[in-house]
């Protein structure tokens, strides 16, 4: 028998290269163990993977790595896949909306440490300036609260010690007039009652 | 929005807490139903939550209440039902969802917190650490209810 093709359908795939759970099983699969060298290890996961819901998803809208945030259509370098520096991986624009909220105070939402871009990983330019620029004004942001909370301690501090001072000013002085004046009273008090007594 | 749907679609499979949109078509509101824990005065009592999602979420927490005048709780206004929670507040995360929500709710009932009391009744009872008079306080409102 004779085959002959007419037609190629090249089709090609793509995934974002990162550290997921599914590399793990991957790894683990008796198929791999047996022919490492005919399957290829990252067509194969990604094959078995493309866009499934048992693929590792964004924490911030649970769509897969691989898919987009949900306010892009297209997958790829538009909306990328940031790493940052504690491992935790989101969409690009899921952490910069995040990040971009007071309530956020710079961290990552998985670890609460400070999130930033983990060097080796590179994306484009134009977003990672972006990003730079909102880790600046989120330590800016974070930087003026710790100083501005430290003034109301000083403040607070401040009104102590001088109501401290005040009070033993105060109690100095009504110490001394207490000196000088109980004897007075007293006196005072002593002659109304020797004027009183005879009366009644 | 999305976010939202898979929220709803992964809770359905969930059984141990009902948690669900007011409506079907608008995913904006929702109740859930609590039971009272296990060896706590709120124990054989069901707890109706309202919630309501800002358009800002999951970046914004959701807004969850109780039920006006439903709630003896050292941590809930007992008027509104207004609820105070780190992770409804400053604490919230992104990574949170409904369901992990309506569960601190729910675990917020066995272990109250005396630092943000929001009944004021209940906290001083609880700072003295009464925590009999707390507990037959909590059970003399709740028995008004019936």
């Amino acid at each position: 028998m004779k085959v002959r093709v007419k037609e190629v359908y090249p089709i090609f795939a793509w995934s974002w290269d990162t550290y997921t759970e599914s590399t793990d099983l991957h790894n683990n699969d008796p198929l791999h163990n047996k022919y490492p060298n005919k399957i290829n290890n990252e067509t194969y996961t990604f094959l078995k993977n493309y866009r499934n819901d048992i693929d590792d998803v964004c924490g911030i809208c649970r769509v897969s790595y691989n898919g987009v945030c949900p306010n892009c259509k297209m997958p790829g370098k538009s909306c990328p896949l940031v790493v940052g520096t504690c491992n935790h991986n989101f969409h690009y624009h899921c952490i910069y909306r995040w990040l971009d909220t007071v309530n956020s105070k710079g961290l990552c939402p998985m670890c609460r440490q400070e999130f930033t871009l983990k060097p080796d990983v590179v994306i484009n330019a134009k977003h990672t300036q972006k990003f730079m620029e909102l880790i600046s004004k989120n330590r800016e942001r974070r930087l003026m609260m710790e100083r501005e909370e430290r003034e109301l301690n000083d403040d607070l501090n401040m009104d102590e010690e001088d109501e401290v001072t005040r009070d033993a000013i105060d109690n100095a002085a009504g110490a001394t007039e207490a000196w000088t004046q109980v004897p007075q009273d007293i006196s005072d008090e002593e002659e109304d009652m020797t004027y009183d007594d005879p009366i009644e | 929005m999305s976010r939202l749907i898979k929220e709803y679609k992964t809770i359905n499979a969930q059984d141990d807490i009902l948690l669900f949109p007011e409506t079907a078509d608008n995913l904006n509101n929702w109740t859930a139903m609590i039971t009272g824990p296990p060896n706590t005065p709120y124990e054989g009592h069901d707890f109706k939550l309202y919630i309501s999602i800002p358009d800002a979420y999951p970046n914004s927490p959701p807004m969850v209440k109780f039920h006006r005048e439903a709630m003896p709780h050292v941590n809930v206004n007992y008027e509104t039902g207004e609820i105070c929670l780190d992770i409804l507040k400053g604490e919230w995360s992104p990574v949170y969802n409904l369901l992990y929500t309506v569960q601190s709710i729910e675990r917020l009932l066995s272990e109250p917190n005396a630092d943000s009391p929001l009944n004021l009744e209940l906290g001083i009872l609880m700072r003295e650490g009464d925590k009999t008079a707390y507990d037959s306080l909590v059970r003399y409102y709740l028995q008004r209810q019936k």
